[in-house]
């Protein structure tokens, strides 16, 4: 800072009546000897306060708009959306898997064929789904998380984006699963009619 | 609803009144607005230095200080969370602007230069001054503006002033005299001089 830049904030501070006791008689007595800066420096402080002061004219609010933007409450999300239909997907898949496994009980009935009985795919199976609907919970943590805060969604934008790609996985192995179950069974009843 | 105008305006205590208006309470919301829309209205209008979106900006400040009324804090005056919301309005506003403005702008234009400002010492007649004034007012940052209208309209302590900035009290005091000395050199062309001087 430069020094007269210096000595115009003591000036300032004195005449808004911030300078210490300390500050206050120096700065009083530079002004002394430099009346005219001294006055134009107080002309201008109150030109300054003067500005700020000054009432506007302003019209009354609109109460009827601002009602409504009050009722309307926060914008959703188009991420909210989103996020409400791939839980939604996720349980529809798991119905269609037991309800396939159901289809195929029925189809080897003869056979006696018991779930546990498939060892390792079986169990797979049941860890898979038990992730998935982990994923779900998850999810719905999400979206609600997304409708909390607006502030928000580009995180859980991500976060979305990377759960989706986890229920993904964990779908086609659930199927992978599924389909060594089924192949598992076929064996079980092939080696039973033997 | 002339009688619940009645009713809330024998309230006194802004703090009992945020109370209410976080209970969902309309009555209390309505006094809010009608304590509070002039000052709000004058701080947007002079710290924007443009009243054009004044209307808008006001109307977001009260909807934001409905529906976060519940986390206002009654430790500080309602005035220090209210101007801090209607700084944040402003801000999101002055960044839309100032994007939309650079979007617009033809990248081989330059600002005009001013005529040579006359002495420093020349005697101006009062209008003069107040057109330097606004002229510099509208060359100064938004920020400079705000701290300015908030130590000298709302007469707020530099404690307050760092609450509505979200700075150090320090940091706040020492930005409002740099702003008070750049709007001072703005307003007598010493500014326009000394950039002047650093163009080859």
């Amino acid at each position: 800072m430069k020094p007269n830049e210096e000595r115009e904030q003591r000036w300032m501070k004195h005449l808004l009546g911030e300078a210490s006791g300390e500050e206050a008689a120096p700065a009083e007595a530079e002004m002394r000897e430099a009346p005219e800066e001294a006055a134009e420096l107080k002309a201008f402080v109150e030109r300054v306060a003067g500005w700020a002061r000054e009432p506007i004219a302003h019209g009354a609010l609109d109460a009827d708009a601002l009602a409504h933007a009050v009722a309307a409450g926060p914008k959703r999300s188009r991420w909210g959306r989103w996020a409400a239909w791939v839980p939604a997907a996720a349980a529809t898949l798991l119905l269609v898997a037991a309800l396939s496994q159901a289809q195929f009980t029925v189809r080897f009935g003869d056979a006696a064929f018991q779930w546990g009985d498939s060892g390792a795919a079986a169990d797979d199976v049941a860890r898979l789904t038990e992730e998935v609907g982990r994923l779900q919970e998850e999810m719905a943590a999400v979206i609600d998380v997304t409708n909390e805060t607006a502030l928000q969604v580009h995180r859980v934008a991500a976060q979305n984006s990377w759960l989706e790609t986890r229920l993904r996985a964990a779908v086609t192995r659930l199927a992978q699963g599924q389909q060594a179950a089924v192949q598992a069974c076929v064996h079980a009843s092939m080696a039973g009619g033997d | 609803m002339k009688g619940a105008n009645r009713e809330w305006a024998a309230v006194a205590d802004d703090r009992e009144l945020m109370r209410r208006v976080a209970g969902g309470d309309h009555g209390a919301f309505a006094e809010l607005v009608r304590r509070w829309d002039g000052p709000i209205a004058a701080f947007l209008v002079k710290a924007a230095g443009n009243p054009e979106p004044a209307a808008d900006l006001r109307q977001e400040v009260f909807v934001r200080a409905y529906r976060y009324a519940a986390s206002y804090d009654p430790q500080y005056a309602l005035s220090t969370w209210l101007f801090r919301i209607a700084r944040n309005v402003l801000a999101t506003w002055h960044k839309k602007r100032t994007r939309q403005w650079a979007l617009e702008q033809d990248p081989a234009w330059t600002p005009e230069r001013r005529d040579p400002p006359p002495d420093v010492r020349e005697r101006l007649t009062e209008a003069e001054d107040r057109e330097r004034l606004d002229a510099a007012l509208a060359r100064l940052e938004v920020e400079d503006r705000e701290l300015i209208l908030l130590r000298f309209e709302r007469e707020l302590s530099y404690r307050e002033m760092a609450a509505v900035m979200d700075a150090p009290e320090t940091t706040v005091k020492s930005r409002f005299y740099a702003a008070l000395a750049r709007l001072r050199r703005l307003a007598c062309g010493a500014e326009d001089a000394e950039e002047r001087k650093q163009v080859p």
